[in-house]
């Protein structure tokens, strides 16, 4: 389960642990799902955290070449 | 050459009204120079084309109830009409209304356009793209430098620090709006997945420039640049000019922004406010998963009270019983015992561990019994006797039978007989009977 929550995207992420947080809120679960659901729900929000702390913000420039041909050189990257 | 004599009064008082009234209202195109807005709210100013220069002034009353602002530079059309400061016998264009020069033929072009690509279907809110919520690269199209770039990089990196794709262009003059669409369709281009990920296609686009006059903003108003953002693919934000200044890309993006820096907020989730969600959930999860715990230890607690305890405490209760009816019984016991020692005691008084007195008491016990036995017989025997029929013969009574031996107890069975026998205490004898009569009959 962890692997497989270290792929997901954020909005992913974030959205499964909405869902789990309501469906655990409700409460009629058997003590194993709900088990099962808390313990996903811990990987996913520090799945989540991780993300949110990791972003960086990394500004790149394109030049698009004089003559007109479709290659796009990155002219420079600048950590802000 | 008349001698009438002129004060200076009335001589400046005949050149205003000469002025005022051989020229009227007149409608006049210049360039605005000089500009001094006055304490007073008036405006002074010069209005000037290549060959000559005039004065003129705007009255605050008529600035304010203009739409738009005086500035040096400005060409504008305005109508008025001549006058003369008396005082100073200075003439001047006293403006009435402005608009600026050839605005008018513009804006009636972009209404024009406007509507025919509304036609077309270009501005219909069914075909807006939806933002994406976590961009992973934002395209900017802007200069590349001055204050928008900085403000867009600013906010997203306040809010959600993301990749940044700049693809510098020009965005006012004569090369803008064919830059600017190049630049759209070379966002589009970009691969979406490619080897080196630095130069993947973003995931919005932002086009974007500061405030400026009517004309700077024209290439966001040109056809190929609305054109291009209709057919990208990747949704667009538009943030062109002050709020207040509405482009036709503006209509076509899928999003207008009042401001670039709005455009960067729209582009961009808010992190501070993702972390407190995720605080939240994380709240919610540990008290559901605590709630539904602590649910769970409450049913086990209930079972544990309810069906062992009661299947416990109905055996407890069983145990009790048996075991109350067992104390009752040893004491019935005892007390059966207790009681049959003392009526021994009573009877002879005995030492209770004098083993000679014990086997004494044994032996008149069993004589008892003996003795009892006898006379119990004696009784039963009398008894015996006494149900004896002999017993009954003796005291007089006899019976009959046939010499077969069956009873005869009537007279009726008597006369079927001609001989029986009588049975008497001391012995029998034969009867014979001469008539067949009855005891009742013999007797009547």
């Amino acid at each position: 389960m962890k692997k497989k929550i270290e792929k997901m995207e954020f909005e992913e992420s974030i959205s499964e642990l909405e869902r789990i947080t309501s469906v655990l809120g409700e409460g009629n679960l058997s003590l194993k799902e709900a088990s099962d659901l808390y313990t996903k729900g811990i990987l996913l929000r520090d799945h989540c955290k991780k993300i949110l702390e990791e972003v960086e913000l990394k500004l790149s420039q394109i030049s698009p070449n004089n003559n007109e041909t479709a290659n796009i050189v990155v002219k420079g990257e600048t950590e802000l | 050459m008349t001698e009438e004599e002129f004060t200076v009064s009335r001589l400046s008082a005949l050149i205003k009204r000469s002025l005022e009234t051989n020229f009227g209202r007149i409608k006049l195109t210049a360039e605005v120079s000089a500009l001094k807005i006055h304490s007073s709210g008036h405006a002074y100013f010069s209005l000037k084309d290549e060959g000559a220069v005039i004065d003129a002034i705007c009255w605050r009353s008529t600035l304010q109830r203009l739409q738009h602002q005086l500035e040096n530079g400005l060409k504008i059309t305005c109508f008025g009409k001549v006058s003369s400061y008396q005082m100073q016998s200075k003439y001047q264009f006293v403006i009435e209304k402005f608009e600026p020069a050839g605005i008018g033929n513009l804006l009636k072009l972009l209404a024009e356009r406007k509507q025919k690509l509304a036609k077309e279907g270009l501005f219909d809110p069914n075909l807006k793209k939806r933002i994406p919520k976590f961009p992973k690269i934002i395209g900017v199209i802007t200069s590349p430098t001055g204050a928008v770039i900085r403000d867009i990089v600013h906010r997203v990196k306040q809010r959600f620090p993301t990749k940044i794709l700049l693809w510098p262009v020009l965005v006012q003059g004569n090369e803008a709006a064919a830059q600017i669409e190049k630049a759209l369709d070379g966002m589009n281009s970009l691969p979406e997945n490619p080897s080196n990920s630095e130069n993947s296609r973003p995931d919005v686009l932002i086009v974007a420039r500061g405030g400026g006059s009517f004309e700077d903003l024209m290439p966001f108003n040109e056809e190929n640049v609305v054109r291009a953002v209709f057919r990208s693919k990747i949704p667009v934000i538009s943030a062109v000019g002050h709020e207040t200044d509405t482009t036709l890309i503006d209509y076509v993006s899928d999003l207008r922004a009042p401001t670039p820096t709005a455009a960067a907020e729209f582009a961009t989730p808010d992190r501070l406010k993702l972390l407190q969600d995720l605080e939240r959930f994380s709240f919610q999860l540990q008290f559901s998963a605590y709630g539904i715990l602590k649910r769970s230890r409450l049913r086990l607690k209930a079972v544990d009270s309810l069906n062992i305890g009661w299947f416990l405490s109905e055996r407890k209760q069983r145990i009790d019983l048996v075991s109350e009816r067992l104390d009752k019984n040893i004491w019935n016991f005892t007390t059966q015992k207790k009681v049959q020692l003392a009526k021994l005691q009573l009877t002879k008084p005995v030492f209770k561990y004098n083993l000679n007195e014990l086997s004494d008491k044994l032996k008149f016990a069993f004589v008892d019994i003996v003795k009892n036995s006898g006379h119990r017989l004696n009784i039963a025997v009398n008894n015996l006797e006494s149900c004896s029929y002999l017993n009954i013969l003796r005291k007089g009574f006899s019976w009959a039978e046939t010499s077969d031996r069956n009873p005869i107890s009537s007279v009726k069975e008597a006369r079927n007989f001609t001989k029986f026998t009588l049975n008497f205490s001391d012995g029998s004898l034969t009867v014979y009977t001469k008539q067949q009569v009855s005891l009742w009959e013999s007797e009547s």
